[in-house]
């Protein structure tokens, strides 16, 4: 099992709870399913100081120590760039985040691959945020999901701010996996190139999600694989967004609604963008638009995945703001 | 050596006028005095043996002792007292207990190896500089005793607290009357208290077998006479009564009168004395505290409480603490439950948690009680400086503690404050996701807790009054409340406990918000809580008893209060106009309800004629389209008859018989 996360600043304290509770997790997960190899990898795109704001060797060291007591391996990242939150998990996975590979072909949770030297590769890869607290069953809770062939990402439940979006309470299927928590399988992960690239910080989970559905296979939302996420609510009941991620959020959703080939949804939220939105909202609209003129944006679905527009009008849903209506 | 003035049979409420120069106590022996007492302390506890009585001054007990047959010895730096006792026959020695150097020795000397059956303190100790020095040679006379499997003579003390109410009262109002005699007695070098004593005696061995404390509502220092504070039913002597009687239930003992027994072996259960973690907060060590009982402590406590049964919940409570910002917390788990096995399986929950949190995690079984038990427990247990409590179903932010220290530092020893949101759950059932130990949300939270929509971001004293907008895991108490005034929670409370501890709390030292949303109350859709599982009527019940409670003693508003109550009553006024308007209205209304009742049955008795007269006309009508149906059935039988008439008038056969009928008729004309 590699399990993965990418650093954007924050402070040390947290990281150190975090991968405090990551081994923690692996131990219960070692116990009740005996796992092989688990490594750690921590990429590090440094902070709002700049790339190379990476994180005090004392720290690294402590995480190492931290990580080699659980006999987990470590593998510290720097990357001397800022490749937001997907391009640092391709980065970490190996994944060149190209768009549109091959779905045919996708091996199953339980294949073995090779890489590229012919060393193993892991069957299963797990990837959280570091601002989470791993609940010690989370880790198990997530790869007994993945034992049904069917499961192509597990997400976990975050707490203590439940995310609202729907899931199927018998089974657990979801439209969608957060990537704050979620397991797939490795191959699973490689076959679709990974998260796109062009989603640098919104938006890369649910184009992951979609194109792991319009591959045939389901998201699970599993309940009892808890994951704290450091999330402060406002008075609205739900977090507020950072400027980042509102300018990032308007630009992922035009993004998935390009590669939808949902052109009224485009046009929608640009004129309300343009009407109502934010500095932060119009920012994110700005450069859809430049990369629009630039033929800059990703390939459509049916393009690069030879799907069906019925297939992906299935799975690709708009609901005011969100891509499923929420259940609150 | 001198007393109290609970012997002194003089006026003890004026004070007294002048000092003498040198003093002379010369006090008389009575029962109910704490010589009496302590006589029959001797008689309770003792060993055979004689009866030592340092600094016995003119040994009121003396006679009394020897009649009751016990061998009396006195001692005191007094020679003149030694030589009146010795003219009353009992044996006297002079004996300086100021000077510690042979001071054991010269103990030992007076009892000329008699064994001892008792040794009295009686109104001595506090006259020393080094009370504990004699203490402590007093121990170390009777070690052996005890090695040897010997009776030591029991140790029996008569000291005056400082700690009674009267002293503290008139402290607050600038008073420190010292007197030739009495609780302030001039030559008194020590002043004790009933902690004070027990925590020093039980630190030589000595450890408390009986006591016959003597009680005085009101001391020699009540006075001057109508003191503000000391008004009996006075609102300021009663609110400060109600502090101190909640402090310990010494506030009225004049004279602790105790007897001892030497056991050094003896470890007390008294909890390791913990200091704040910052030295800016660190209390300054006492004459006791040994390096070892310095232990640093948290800045907060956590208790978290559960019966076992939804271990998926109480991880994620775990978590949330785990998580938090601030890592000078410590959690008491404390499992409501009489089964090993539930313990067991929650130690083993709190085990697969990572390292740096299971260290400050403690799992505590609690038996027995009703669902406040284990908050109480979990009070003694704790040993922050602050003391939070989060339910193994409620989930809190990540800066939860955090927001608390920040108040801590704007409030120091105040109650710290945070906003709650509330969300709707309910139990998963069997065939759900996560099985019944989880739950499923329903509602994102919201600012249940929160006044006409909008954040109650600040304590309101009088609406907690009326309702609780701070729910359990909302607040933090500083643990002096528990340790200094001994706040618990009233277990008697079937719900609402944690809002009356709450307010009494808030009444006391005040509140301090942080008003940021760090918590979230789950609100139980069906079963699962004493939300849905109590009855309004009880919740109701419950509140009525804790401002009963309140009801019984005066009550201490924070600043603005005043401001606040003339708005409330004012409100209510206008509220009473408002109530005769709604009255006269009310009535207007009920009258044009009954006129429109009145209207509705004259309507419906109409439309009764209307359906009548309908039912007659539909009737007649029915006769006529009878009658109709009559005629035109006459008609077609008419019709039919003229018909078949015309029918034979034409036939053949009626052409053809018309000269038979010619014939006839002539014969019938002829024959008349």
């Amino acid at each position: 099992m590699r399990i993965q996360t990418v650093r954007y600043g924050g402070e040390d304290g947290p990281l150190l709870r975090f991968v405090g509770s990551v081994a923690a997790a692996v131990n219960v997960a070692r116990d009740r399913l005996g796992l092989d190899a688990v490594s750690f990898a921590l990429g590090d795109c440094g902070s709002a100081e700049g790339p190379g704001a990476t994180l005090p060797a004392d720290v690294v060291d402590k995480l190492a120590q931290v990580l080699d007591k659980a006999t987990i391996g470590f593998d510290y990242v720097p990357f001397g760039e800022n490749l937001g939150h997907g391009g640092g998990q391709n980065r970490l996975a190996g994944v060149a985040g190209s768009i549109g590979s091959d779905l045919s072909d996708t091996p199953t949770s339980g294949d073995r691959m090779l890489d590229s030297d012919g060393a193993p590769v892991p069957t299963f890869l797990v990837m959280f945020n570091p601002d989470t607290y791993v609940v010690p069953d989370a880790v198990s809770e997530l790869l007994r999901s993945l034992r049904d062939p069917q499961v192509g990402i597990a997400e976990a439940r975050q707490i203590p701010l439940e995310h609202p979006k729907p899931f199927d309470l018998v089974t657990g299927e979801t439209p969608w996996a957060s990537g704050c928590a979620m397991a797939l399988p490795f191959g699973v992960f490689r076959s679709l190139g990974g998260f796109d690239p062009a989603f640098f910080l919104h938006g890369d989970d649910v184009d992951l999600s979609w194109r792991v559905r319009m591959s045939g296979r389901v998201i699970r939302h599993v309940v009892s694989a808890a994951v704290f996420h450091d999330k402060r609510p406002t008075s609205s009941g739900f977090p507020e967004p950072t400027p980042e991620e509102e300018c990032q959020g308007m630009l992922a959703r035009l993004l998935l609604a390009h590669r939808a080939e949902r052109s009224e949804v485009i046009d929608e939220w640009l004129t309300w963008t343009d009407a109502h939105g934010s500095a932060q909202h119009r920012l994110g609209a700005t450069e859809f638009r430049d990369w629009q003129e630039k033929g800059r944006l990703p390939m459509p679905y049916r393009q690069c995945l030879s799907v069906e527009a019925q297939t992906v009008g299935a799975v690709a849903t708009f609901v005011g703001g969100e891509y499923a209506q929420h259940r609150f | 050596m001198p007393n109290t003035a609970s012997d002194v049979g003089a006026d003890g409420h004026l004070p007294p006028s002048a000092f003498e120069e040198t003093p002379t106590y010369r006090f008389a022996f009575s029962w109910d005095g704490p010589y009496g007492r302590a006589v029959h302390l001797v008689e309770e506890h003792a060993p055979a043996g004689l009866v030592l009585d340092l600094g016995c001054g003119y040994g009121a007990v003396g006679e009394v002792l020897v009649e009751r047959g016990r061998q009396y010895v006195g001692a005191d730096v007094d020679s003149l007292a030694i030589a009146d006792l010795r003219k009353r026959s009992l044996e006297g020695h002079v004996l300086d207990l100021t000077v510690r150097e042979g001071l054991g020795e010269g103990i030992a000397a007076l009892t000329a190896g008699r064994p001892v059956g008792a040794v009295l303190l009686l109104d001595t100790l506090e006259h020393l500089v080094d009370p504990l020095g004699v203490l402590e040679e007093l121990s170390g006379l009777w070690d052996t005793s005890v090695a040897s499997g010997l009776d030591p003579p029991v140790l029996v003390t008569s000291i005056p607290n400082v700690a009674h109410f009267d002293l503290g009262a008139k402290l607050v109002g600038g008073r420190w009357d010292v007197t030739p005699s009495g609780l302030l007695d001039r030559t008194h070098l020590q002043m004790f208290t009933a902690d004070r004593i027990e925590r020093q005696f039980a630190a030589r061995g000595w450890h408390s077998c009986g006591q016959d404390d003597v009680v005085l509502e009101h001391s020699d220092q009540t006075f001057p006479v109508d003191h503000p504070l000391l008004v009996d039913g006075g609102t300021a002597r009663d609110y400060l009564w109600s502090l101190r009687s909640e402090a310990d239930p010494y506030g009225i003992v004049n004279q602790f009168v105790r007897a001892y027994r030497l056991d050094r072996g003896r470890t007390e259960p008294v909890r390791p004395v913990r200091h704040g973690q910052a030295e800016s907060i660190a209390d300054p060590p006492r004459e006791d505290d040994g390096d070892a009982s310095r232990l640093p402590a948290p800045f907060l406590s956590v208790l978290t409480r559960t019966q076992g049964n939804r271990p998926a919940m109480l991880a994620e409570a775990l978590a949330c603490l785990a998580a938090q910002t601030v890592d000078a917390l410590e959690v008491i788990v404390l499992v409501h439950a009489d089964e090993d096995d539930v313990v067991a399986s929650v130690r083993a929950l709190v085990a697969n948690f990572a390292d740096d949190f299971t260290s400050r995690v403690r799992v505590e079984q609690i038996r027995g009680g009703g669902r406040v038990a284990p908050l109480n427990a979990g009070l003694e247990l704790a040993c922050g400086r602050y003391i939070a409590c989060l339910d193994d179903d409620d989930l809190v932010t990540a800066d939860w503690a955090e927001c608390f220290q920040r108040c801590v530092a704007e409030g120091p020893g105040k109650v710290a404050r945070s906003i709650c949101y509330s969300r709707t759950i309910r139990q998963a059932e069997a065939d759900e996701q996560g099985t019944t130990t989880h739950r499923v949300t329903l509602t994102r939270p919201f600012a249940e807790f929160a006044d006409e929509d909008a954040i109650r971001e600040t304590f309101d004293t009088l609406l907690h009054f009326q309702r609780n907008t701070t729910p359990l895991m909302s607040f933090a108490l500083p643990r002096s409340l528990v340790t200094e005034l001994h706040m618990s929670f009233d277990e008697r409370l079937v719900v609402c406990e944690d809002w009356d501890l709450l307010l009494r709390a808030a009444l006391v030292v005040g509140v301090v918000d942080s008003g940021t949303i760090t918590s979230i109350y789950h609100r139980w859709e069906g079963e699962g809580s004493t939300t849905s599982e109590v009855p309004t009527q009880q919740w109701n019940a419950a509140h009525q008893q804790f401002l009963q409670a309140l009801d019984a003693k005066p009550l201490l508003l924070p600043s603005g209060s005043a401001s606040a109550i003339a708005r409330l009553v004012s409100d209510s006024r206008i509220e009473g106009s408002f109530d005769e308007e709604r009255r006269q209205l009310h009535q207007a209304i009920e009258a044009m309800e009954e006129r429109e009742r009145q209207l509705h049955q004259a309507i419906e008795a109409m439309e009764e004629r209307a359906r009548q007269v309908e039912r007659d006309r539909d009737e007649q009508l029915n006769i006529q389209q009878l009658q109709h149906q009559h005629v035109v059935a006459m008609d077609e039988r008419v019709h039919n008859v003229e018909r078949d008439r015309d029918a034979l008038l034409n036939s053949k056969w009626w052409r053809l018989t018309a000269p038979l009928r010619s014939v006839s008729t002539f014969l019938k004309r002829t024959r008349h």
